[in-house]
């Protein structure tokens, strides 16, 4: 077949359509789905902002509420705040971004890919982060005279969370890959 | 833009031009219930599109390029997409028309599904009858690596069309 013949092919579905919409169905699903949407997008970020965030109020309720004033507590607090500032900052600069549809495929997958980046950076620096909070917080319970099982529960916990969050890590490593070979198919010239 | 402004317009592109997001869930995805995920998705994109139009372009190219952008990161994460639940137990949104489908279209469809993402693209805008400037437009790339892309696409599509 010539090429012309693939195109009359090809246009003689323009006046009959493949499939048949249920518009009931689509309407509901428009609702629901724009609201599951932004939970999906928003999930990740708003459980590490409450999370960082929560734990601030806490020790900060603690140093207020405590006769015997710790320094790990202040440090603790300060770096949990710097980890809520950054993921706020980072989430802001998302959203803006996202509110793009003008853009062209290359474009499109540029943004993808520096979103995909964005999450790729997020999941390692929180991954580390876990070793900092976890010596912190280890120094914090050590110095206050806890018992040692009380340490060893709160290390098992550390080790547990730097687990998970590495294979979180790697399902932005596959992601942000195969948006950079879409690239790399869409620029070459063959 | 009001809510009813948004719903108007949305429900006139629906009305207008489904069959460009027909053709691009078809080629994309290869069985019913991932079909009708893709559509799914395509068309929330666009809603969510709809106050950045500008009319600077058509509107059948506007539905294009977000349902292609779409189309194509999905189909990037398609092992994603494997239904869990019961196809009975869904709601579909498509069904199949009960039109009786050309078997050289059908085939035409499973040889464009065979090619990669954004080849899949190239030739729905080539099929489509864009010119190579709204090709170049639509994907971002030169003029002169859509000639290329094309040239390769037609001699594939022209060599297995005679097998």
């Amino acid at each position: 077949m010539e090429f012309e013949e693939l195109k009359k092919i090809w246009d003689s579905q323009n006046n009959r359509h493949i499939y048949a919409l249920d518009e009931t169905v689509l309407h509901k699903m428009i609702e629901s789905k724009k609201e599951k949407a932004n939970f999906i997008s928003n999930t990740s970020e708003l459980l590490l902002l409450l999370v960082n965030g929560i734990s601030v109020v806490i020790y900060i309720f603690v140093i207020a509420s405590s006769a015997r004033q710790n320094i790990f507590m202040y440090v603790t607090a300060a770096w949990m705040f710097t980890c809520a500032l950054y993921i706020l900052i980072n989430r802001m600069r998302r959203i803006k971004e996202s509110k793009h549809f003008d853009r062209s495929v290359s474009g499109n997958l540029q943004q993808a890919i520096l979103f995909a980046t964005y999450q790729l950076n997020l999941s390692r620096a929180m991954r580390w982060n876990i070793l900092p909070l976890a010596l912190l917080t280890l120094l914090v319970v050590w110095d206050a005279g806890k018992p040692f099982w009380i340490l060893a529960v709160l290390l098992t916990f550390f080790a547990f969370a730097f687990v998970i969050s590495g294979w979180e890590h790697n399902i932005h490593k596959a992601r942000k890959k195969g948006l950079k070979n879409l690239q790399q198919k869409l620029e070459r010239e063959i | 833009m009001t809510e009813a402004e948004q719903k108007y317009i949305f429900e006139e592109w629906l009305n207008l031009h489904k069959g460009i997001i027909f053709k691009i869930v078809k080629a994309y995805s290869a069985n019913v219930s991932v079909q009708d995920d893709l559509f799914q998705e395509i068309v929330i994109q666009l809603w969510n599109s709809i106050p950045s139009f500008k009319k600077e372009s058509s509107a059948s190219t506007w539905i294009y390029r977000v349902s292609l952008n779409t189309a194509i990161k999905w189909a990037n994460n398609e092992r994603k997409h494997q239904q869990s639940q019961p196809l009975e137990d869904m709601q579909h949104v498509l069904h199949e028309s009960d039109i009786q489908i050309d078997e050289r279209l059908t085939w035409l469809y499973e040889e464009i599904y065979r090619l990669d993402e954004i080849d899949r693209s190239v030739t729905l805008l080539l099929l489509d009858g864009f010119s190579y400037k709204e090709m170049a437009s639509i994907l971002g790339i030169t003029e002169s690596n859509v000639g290329v892309k094309i040239n390769r696409i037609k001699k594939q599509l022209i060599y297995k069309s005679k097998k």
